[in-house]
């Protein structure tokens, strides 16, 4: 356990690693009202330094995600001190996992780096649109709940954000088509769900619908 | 290092111990215990409210009920050889009530060895659901009432000294667990030395001390941290009122877990109602205006939340 002033800024905001500039604006917002000297939920909690001491913390934190440049030597740094690995920044960041692994493979993540700087790029004004289905990856119960995981988000945590009942959600990612809601109510719970995920709605609403009439075609005829 | 077995010793009977408390008075800390107890009991469970406010004992009044004859101090003092001899019934359905309030003057002051009668007592009876509604303040005995239940609720209403008190309270229950669960002398001696001297801040954090316990026992700060994060306890914001009171709980939970380490589950908010101070002041039975209120349904909801999860289930051994 590391005392709160000594966190690195991730847990100090309590994101992962790969969360967009959006999620980490929430974040920072969520905990200034947590941690802020008028505060009444941390009322006598902190003595008056620390307290100081977390606040500089959290916006140095604010600072440094929100700027792709600065974010980028940082989770470098992380990873050097051992603190992070570099899978665990996944996607977005692929060019500092490549300043840890050396050369090797140089050619082939040049050209990913790449494709990915664009993506990023493309994320800055709206996340909301973030393809995470790559083109190659088809839309199905198993690529959502591997998003789902990798984003470390149990199914709790789905249902209390979209009230979408834990079997409802696990029907979708096990793919029981049989036992999922009319084809209005799926489309809702998708496109609620997607949301969460912060992936692009249409592509997953499409993909798994299209899925979905697929096996109705098959199974129900 | 950590004396194996000791805090995690099987329990012969099947129940689950609850207890309510916080380091303030005037929260409503026996109002949800009662509540609580007859939200359980009305989903079938056999239920035990223990009323351990000790020596300011007023449980039975939430229950309607003359103050019965009976209570803790007629097993303290033995004029009752069992425990089972002091239970009371409540004429609610699977609610049953060991009350306080024929208590001698000091029973708050119970000593050592009747305090681990009481206890050990208590673990042994077989109830679904065993209800602690303990008193204000932090001393020993209240901080051991809550550290031998399954899981600790704590209750706070949204006023800065009360949320206060909490978070005194929690970092009280964290020094007493931690002086319980590590038998190493010095670093026994060096917890003691920063409960004593808290208020000269000598400790300013928790992790003042755990840092110098670790300077000592390099390894012991993981064993430290793993026992915390096993704890059970929970959060109740009770007479919340405005929408900004609604937001504290979940604050408090993930400032608490950043700050001690220990997972503080928030259970929900329970609304101010006119109906509950009225009928209060009325002396009505709390079954009398509880199911009309909006409070009720909070309740009912967090009643839902509790379940056997994790166990604190502490076993004092003799010091």
């Amino acid at each position: 356990m590391k005392k709160l002033t000594e966190q690195d800024y991730y847990n100090l905001l309590d994101i992962s690693p790969k969360a967009s500039f959006e999620e980490v604006r929430s974040a920072y917002d969520q905990a200034m009202s947590i941690y802020s000297t008028d505060s009444i939920s941390t009322y006598t909690l902190f003595t008056q330094k620390e307290r100081d001491l977390i606040l500089s913390r959290l916006a140095e934190a604010y600072k440094i995600l929100t700027n792709s440049q600065l974010r980028k030597e940082y989770n470098h740094f992380l990873i050097e001190s051992g603190e992070l690995s570099p899978l665990e920044i996944g996607f977005s960041s692929l060019e500092d996992s490549n300043i840890t692994k050396g050369k090797l493979l140089e050619v082939s993540v040049e050209s990913l780096t790449h494709k990915q700087q664009k993506v990023k790029d493309e994320r800055v004004p709206s996340d909301k649109n973030l393809s995470l289905f790559d083109s190659q990856i088809s839309v199905t119960g198993k690529s959502i709940k591997t998003i789902r995981t990798s984003k470390e988000m149990s199914l709790e945590e789905i249902f209390k954000q979209t009230n979408i009942s834990r079997e409802t959600l696990e029907d979708i990612e096990e793919e029981r088509f049989e036992k999922l809601p009319a084809l209005v109510y799926l489309k809702g719970f998708l496109k609620a769900y997607a949301n969460i995920l912060q992936v692009n709605q249409t592509e997953m609403v499409d993909g798994y619908v299209k899925r979905y009439l697929e096996w109705q075609n098959t199974y129900q005829k | 290092m950590l004396e194996q077995g000791q805090t995690k010793k099987p329990r012969a009977a099947n129940n689950h111990i609850l207890a309510i408390g916080g380091g303030k008075g005037g929260t409503g800390k026996s109002l949800i215990a009662a509540s609580l107890g007859i939200c359980l009991a009305d989903r079938g469970n056999g239920v035990l409210l223990i009323d351990a406010d000790l020596g300011t004992a007023n449980l039975h009044t939430f229950l309607g009920l003359e103050p019965p004859k009976i209570g803790l101090s007629s097993f303290v003092t033995k004029r009752e050889s069992t425990i089972s001899g002091i239970i009371t019934k409540t004429g609610i359905n699977n609610l049953k009530l060991i009350s306080g309030a024929k208590d001698m003057i000091g029973i708050a002051n119970l000593s050592y060895g009747q305090k681990m009668k009481v206890l050990n007592n208590i673990k042994k009876l077989n109830y679904r659901y065993i209800l602690l509604d303990l008193g204000p303040g932090t001393s020993f005995n209240i901080l051991d009432f809550f550290l031998i239940s399954h899981c600790g609720i704590l209750i706070t209403s949204p006023e800065p000294t009360s949320i206060e008190n909490t978070y005194r309270f929690t970092k009280g229950i964290l020094f007493r667990y931690l002086r319980k669960i590590i038998s190493k002398k010095v670093v026994r001696s060096l917890i003691d030395n920063g409960i004593r001297q808290r208020n000269g801040h000598k400790f300013e954090s928790v992790f003042d001390l755990l840092e110098t316990i670790e300077k000592i026992e390099p390894r012991l700060g993981d064993t430290i941290s793993s026992y915390l994060s096993t704890l059970d306890i929970k959060l109740i914001v009770n007479q919340v009122r405005t929408s900004k009171d609604r937001a504290i709980g979940q604050k408090m939970a993930i400032a608490a877990k950043k700050y001690f380490g220990i997972p503080i589950d928030f259970l929900g908010n329970v609304s101010h109602d006119n109906k509950i101070s009225k009928g209060l002041l009325q002396k009505k039975p709390l079954m009398a205006y509880l199911p009309h209120s909006k409070a009720f349904k909070e309740l009912t909801e967090i009643t839902q939340k509790i379940s056997p999860r994790y166990q604190l289930g502490l076993s004092f051994p003799a010091d």
